[in-house]
């Protein structure tokens, strides 16, 4: 999917380069609609048709599109059961199609802009920390390499430890300041299930004019420590990698969307994601997949899921009623009905694009537990 | 017990408003004195937030916002990054910097003009920052991926007619307001051919001291000059400066904003003094009445109260009018100065103007009946005080600072208020008993008996009325401190102005005319009349801590001599006093001056005055201009020069360069030290007139005071009329005794203004403006001041002795 803010990055540097005025979110919906709803997109390559994906080459950047993210959630937990959700993202923004870059061999000029979002959230203290960065392709200030993998902005980075790909190993800090402590992660990384092509073998269609390339690595181990403030604690858990790339792909009428992405306690991994339209209607290019135990993959349209707001924070629904119903060959099986409840509810990303996410626990409807993702919420 | 209260409240009331009906000017003028100060405290505010503005709006050489700035010996990229990489390692020395923004900075030619130029990555502290950049998207976007230069509209068109900038063919953008080119980090460095080469490191500096700092700005504008360098964070390997060091004609502003300001507050401790004279004679008046109240059973927390009450009352009322018309007069002055749209949008109320206006009136008027039925406090009590006084003062001076020289005048005055003013009153009080009783003989007549009574009388009663006293001394120290610094300052100018015109004319040539060379100097020299002809190239430089003027010339001995050196110059350079204060230079010492991406060691031989000089200036002597030319394209302008001649061929002499040089601008330099001395004392006008007022709201102090003393002497005047004296007779008597008390403000006056104005002229000058002023000593400067206060006492006394006299001789 078109992960969160992501879409965000013009309208941020647009806005942080006045004069700045906190108190003043910048309005996500009008930057959803001003870059990825940007329709001119002459220079730039287009998400137009299905392609074959080739590794390890697309796992790095994709300069000819404007827009490309790398975007990792992980749900761990120390020995002891206290369990911290981790996000890390890095966004790249094209300021203008390669062909148009003056670069005259010359590092600053590598026409690209690079935000990270980094975020700890700490369940049992019902705690939430972001930090955000935000500067321009430079080789000693951001960029991503494919072989052998490397990601970063600053001092964060998502990186190959060897020649492959996996393992990967992420680290991050932020320093502490009057609104949190200080806090970090250091994770490696190692995918146990084989990466799965989202829409029509990795083209992922927004709308009737947009599109954009969509892969996922669904269930990665992942192991490490995490440290808030003084305190380290060694973790592991389950994480979850998107990687998206694209031109322009919003309709002008989008609101935002609602994004889930669940590892389930029988072995299946789910991500759905409904697009909603500025009168709050689906758009009816949702979409989602599953993968089974044993990595076979069902890919979800609008008709193959149901979501209905179930509670509300502060504006934010943080709580959902996700109705899966059978796919071909499955008709004669009852629909599958998941609670999903957000950890706690203030994970909002309160940044210079506003948005919400974080830990969220998935239950039956009986009330069983049945896993734990990440819940990503724009546009409210 | 709330209905016995609020029969109190009604009985004092009525006693009130029925004292206010006999004697509105005594009641009014403790309320103008109140008005005034919250004027001349508003109307400082409100100018000195609209002359801030005003520079922020214009000065594109600024560093936007920027609280500091980080240099060092050979910056390049690599060190930027690697700084950069100790801040996000989180190096606690890097804890309070919140943004960093690598800088290049330079002189770019258009056609025959050179451009400021000022490089830096808009994306380095994009999100909280406020570095200038094109506001939209799509103008972003070639901005950081392209030769665009953001330009004045000016360099735009020659821009248009030049073809390319150095070599180059960047896109010129018009920018309104701007007065310097803005580019990309790489196209700056481009167009300065410097490539990966940096010049600075903006900060943005947060933490609790820059928020103290923000929060000291908001209450003292301009207080920046005063702690330039307060939140600096301490990075190893560089030199970390307030921001406003590079920014010299804020830094200026901010000077004399501050230094209005402290006047401004002067205001203030005067209409304190008075508020608490017009409690003290209050509470006198009304001891009888308030016995009366308590012995009635009416608890005295309830009339203390009371008192509160109605001080808070009167103050709202004072300040509110003062608050009123310190806006008016604010904007009427910026109207007068033509400012701009934002500095007037900036000179409008806000809540730390009114929290000031809040705290001179209604706080003071509120806070000094508690302390009016008080004992008058005892000789120990006064020793400590005046001990405590001393200490700060001391101290004060020892940290030789803006806000420490402050400090040392302040305790000095409060000194004045409660000590010396009362001891000085006191021992003319002992002296005069002494006298009388000496020359006291037994044929002595009624009446002369009665007269030496009454005058023994008035000496013990200078007590009463020790703080209007107090607030009026100290306003004449003040009137008599700026009168010498001024009358120092004034002739220390006219000396230098003296040195460096001698007859001639100076010529300053347009910004697009064609540089000075040789075949115009030989036209020049072979004009008939001139004696000497000689040019002046200039350069902008820095040095670590700051911008720098470079200015190469001939440095014979004549042209030293202008600057108070003796002897050629060839292999040094004269710096001046600004530069050598704010670099921390002496004679003797090299400084490293940086221009052009070349450093070069100047050995410094002279430090000259330089007074109107808002920045360092560093004479060189002209062979010299080869050394600063090694990467940036010639930026040295030669465009100014002098004509020395017979005074008589002067105006002959400027005839022949206008003909010749019509758009440049000829000064004949009789006219030049006109023009200066014009400048020089509209400059000090408004010093003057905020002591002035200082003496007014002292005056009004007085007035009150002496109104309600002379209704308290009324037995006194009876007595006097008793035994023949005529009302012409008691209104000389009581004015003579006013005039007394006016010349024990006066002579109490005279060692503390002199003190005061040798901490303006070896503190505060150099600290503000970074000008040392000889002190001169004068008379006139003295005199005036002093016959000013003793005038002030008698013209306050004046209109209450005659009632009296009119009231009780009738």
């Amino acid at each position: 999917m078109m992960r969160g803010a992501a879409t965000l990055l013009l309208a941020a540097l647009a806005l942080g380069c006045q004069p700045p005025a906190p108190s003043q979110p910048p309005p996500v919906g009008g930057g959803l609609r001003g870059v990825l709803g940007d329709h001119d997109t002459d220079g730039f390559a287009l998400a137009d048709r299905a392609i074959d994906f080739a590794f390890p080459q697309d796992h790095g950047p994709h300069p000819a599109f404007r827009s490309e993210w790398w975007y990792l959630t992980g749900v761990l937990a120390t020995p002891a059961g206290r369990r911290f959700g981790v996000q890390f993202t890095l966004f790249r923004q094209a300021l203008r199609p390669s062909a148009e870059v003056d670069a005259r061999d010359n590092d600053w000029r590598t026409g690209q802009a690079y935000m990270g979002h980094f975020a700890l959230a700490d369940v049992a203290a019902r705690q939430h920390w972001h930090g955000e960065r935000l500067v321009r392709g430079h080789p000693a200030l951001a960029g991503v390499r494919a072989d052998p993998f490397a990601a970063h902005i600053d001092s964060w980075r998502l990186e190959s430890t060897g020649a492959e790909f996996w393992p990967l190993r992420l680290q991050a800090e932020t320093g502490g300041d009057a609104d949190g402590p200080a806090f970090a992660v250091d994770l490696t990384l190692t995918a146990t299930r084989p990466i799965v092509r989202q829409g029509d073998r990795g083209l992922s269609r927004k709308g009737p004019g947009g599109a954009s390339y969509y892969y996922s690595i669904p269930r990665i181990d992942a192991a490490g420590t995490v440290a808030v403030g003084d305190d380290r604690h060694r973790v592991a858990g389950l994480a979850w990698l998107d990687r998206e790339w694209t031109t322009g792909v919003l309709e002008r009428d989008y609101a935002g969307w609602d994004w889930f992405a669940f590892h389930l306690a029988d072995g299946r991994d789910l991500m759905v994601c409904q697009m909603r339209r500025q009168d709050g209607a689906r758009s009816g290019y949702d979409f989602g997949a599953l993968t089974d135990a044993a990595g076979t993959t069902r890919i979800l349209g609008a008709a193959d899921f149901g979501l209905e707001p179930t509670g509300r924070w502060r504006g934010w629904p943080v709580a959902w009623r996700l109705t899966l119903n059978g796919g071909e060959g499955e008709a004669e099986r009852a629909p599958e009905t998941l609670l999903v409840q957000a950890a706690f509810p203030d994970q909002a990303m309160e940044l210079s694009v506003r948005y919400w996410e974080g830990v969220v626990d998935v239950t039956t409807a009986d009330g069983e537990a049945a896993g734990s993702g990440y819940m990503e919420l724009t546009g409210y | 017990m709330a209905n016995a209260a609020g029969a109190v409240a009604a009985l004092l009331g009525r006693s009130q408003l029925r004292f206010a009906w006999r004697n509105p000017v005594g009641v009014g003028a403790t309320l103008v004195g109140i008005c005034l100060a919250v004027v001349a405290v508003g109307v400082v505010h409100l100018v000195a937030k609209a002359m801030r503005a005003d520079l922020a709006a214009s000065d594109a050489n600024g560093s936007f916002g920027y609280s500091h700035v980080a240099t060092a010996d050979g910056l390049d990229e690599a060190a930027y990054f690697a700084l950069r990489r100790r801040w996000r390692g989180g190096e606690s020395a890097l804890a309070d910097v919140e943004g960093l923004v690598p800088v290049i900075h330079g002189r770019v030619r258009i056609g025959t003009t050179a451009y400021p130029l000022i490089g830096f990555d808009p994306l380095a502290d994009a999100l909280r920052g406020a570095t200038p950049a094109p506001s939209s998207q799509a103008e972003l976007g070639d901005f950081l991926t392209a030769d665009v230069v953001l330009a004045p509209p000016a360099a735009v068109r020659a821009a248009d007619e030049a073809g390319t900038i150095a070599g180059l063919q960047p896109r010129l953008v018009e920018l309104a307001g701007a007065n310097a080119l803005i580019a990309d980090l790489p196209t700056a460095q481009r167009l300065l051919q410097r490539p990966g080469q940096l010049d600075a490191v903006w900060l943005r500096v947060a933490g609790h001291r820059g928020q103290l700092l923000a929060w000291l700005n908001g209450l003292l504008p301009g207080i920046d000059a005063a702690l330039p360098d307060y939140a600096a964070p301490a990075i190893a390997g560089y030199a970390v400066t307030g921001a406003s060091r590079w920014q010299p004609l804020r830094r200026f502003a901010d000077a004399v904003a501050f230094l209005l300001g402290t006047l401004a507050v002067l205001s203030v401790f005067m209409a304190a003094a008075l508020a608490a004279q017009a409690s003290l004679t209050n509470a006198a008046r009304r001891r009888r009445e308030r016995d009366r109240l308590l012995t009635l059973g009416t608890a005295p927390g309830t009339l203390r109260s009371l008192d509160v009450l109605e001080g808070a009352l009167s103050g709202s009322i004072a300040g509110g009018i003062g608050l009123a018309i310190a806006v008016y007069i604010g904007h009427w002055l910026l109207r007068l100065g033509n400012v701009g749209t934002e500095p007037m949008a900036a000179a409008s109320l806000d809540p730390w103007l009114i929290g000031k206006a809040v705290a001179c009136s209604v706080l003071v008027a509120a806070a000094m009946p508690l302390f009016a039925d008080r004992e008058a406090p005892r000789r120990r009590t006064i020793a400590l005080g005046l001990g405590v006084a001393a200490a700060v003062a001391a101290a004060g001076l020892w940290h030789s600072s803006l806000p420490g020289a402050f400090a040392t005048l302040l305790a000095v005055a409060l000194a004045q208020v409660g000590g010396a003013v009362p001891a000085l009153a006191g021992g003319v009080q002992t002296l005069a008993g002494a006298w009388l009783s000496r020359s006291a003989t037994p044929d002595l007549g009624l009446r002369q008996l009665s007269a030496r009574t009454t005058l023994r009388a008035a000496a013990g009663r200078a007590g009463e009325i020790r703080l209007a006293l107090g607030a009026l001394s100290v306003a004449a120290a003040t009137a008599i401190a700026m009168s010498l610094m001024v009358t120092s300052l004034r002739l220390d100018f006219l000396d230098m102005l003296a040195k460096r015109l001698w007859p001639g004319v100076s010529v300053q040539l347009p910004a697009d005319a064609a540089p000075l060379d040789d075949t115009i100097v030989q036209w020049l020299q072979a004009l008939p009349g001139a004696q000497d002809v000689r040019r002046y190239g200039q350069l902008p430089a820095r040095l670590p801590r700051g911008p720098l003027q470079v200015e190469f010339a001939e440095l014979d001995a004549e042209e030293t001599a202008r600057y108070g050196f003796s002897g050629p110059l060839t292999g040094a350079g004269m710096l001046n006093e600004v530069g050598a204060r704010l670099h921390d230079v002496q004679v003797g010492e090299a400084v490293t001056v940086r221009s052009a991406g070349s450093n070069v060691e100047v050995p410094i031989a002279h430090v000259f005055r330089d007074y109107g000089a808002t920045q360092a200036r560093l004479l060189l002597p002209q062979a010299w201009r080869s050394r600063f030319t090694t990467a940036e394209p010639d930026v040295v302008t030669w465009r100014r020069f002098t004509v020395r001649t017979a005074e008589a061929d002067v105006d002959a002499v400027a005839q022949r360069l206008a003909e010749r040089f019509g758009s440049a601008s000829i000064r004949n330099h009789k006219e030049i030290r006109a023009i200066a001395l014009e400048v020089f004392d509209r400059t000090f006008i408004v010093s003057r007139l905020l002591a002035v007022v200082a003496l007014a709201v002292a005056a009004t102090g007085l007035y009150a005071a002496l109104t309600a003393m002379l209704t308290t002497r009324e037995h006194e005047f009876r007595l006097l009329t008793a035994i023949g004296y005529g009302k012409g007779e008691i209104w000389r008597l009581a004015l003579a005794q006013t005039t007394l008390l006016g010349a024990i403000a006066g002579v109490a006056a005279l060692p503390l203004g002199v003190f005061m104005a040798w901490v303006l002229c070896a503190v505060v000058q150099p600290l503000a403006f970074g000008w040392s002023i000889p002190l001169q000593l004068s008379a006139s400067a003295v005199g005036y001041p002093l016959l000013l206060c003793v005038g002030v006492a008698v013209a306050a006394g004046a209109l209450p002795c005659y009632r009296a006299s009119a009231k009780y001789a009738a």
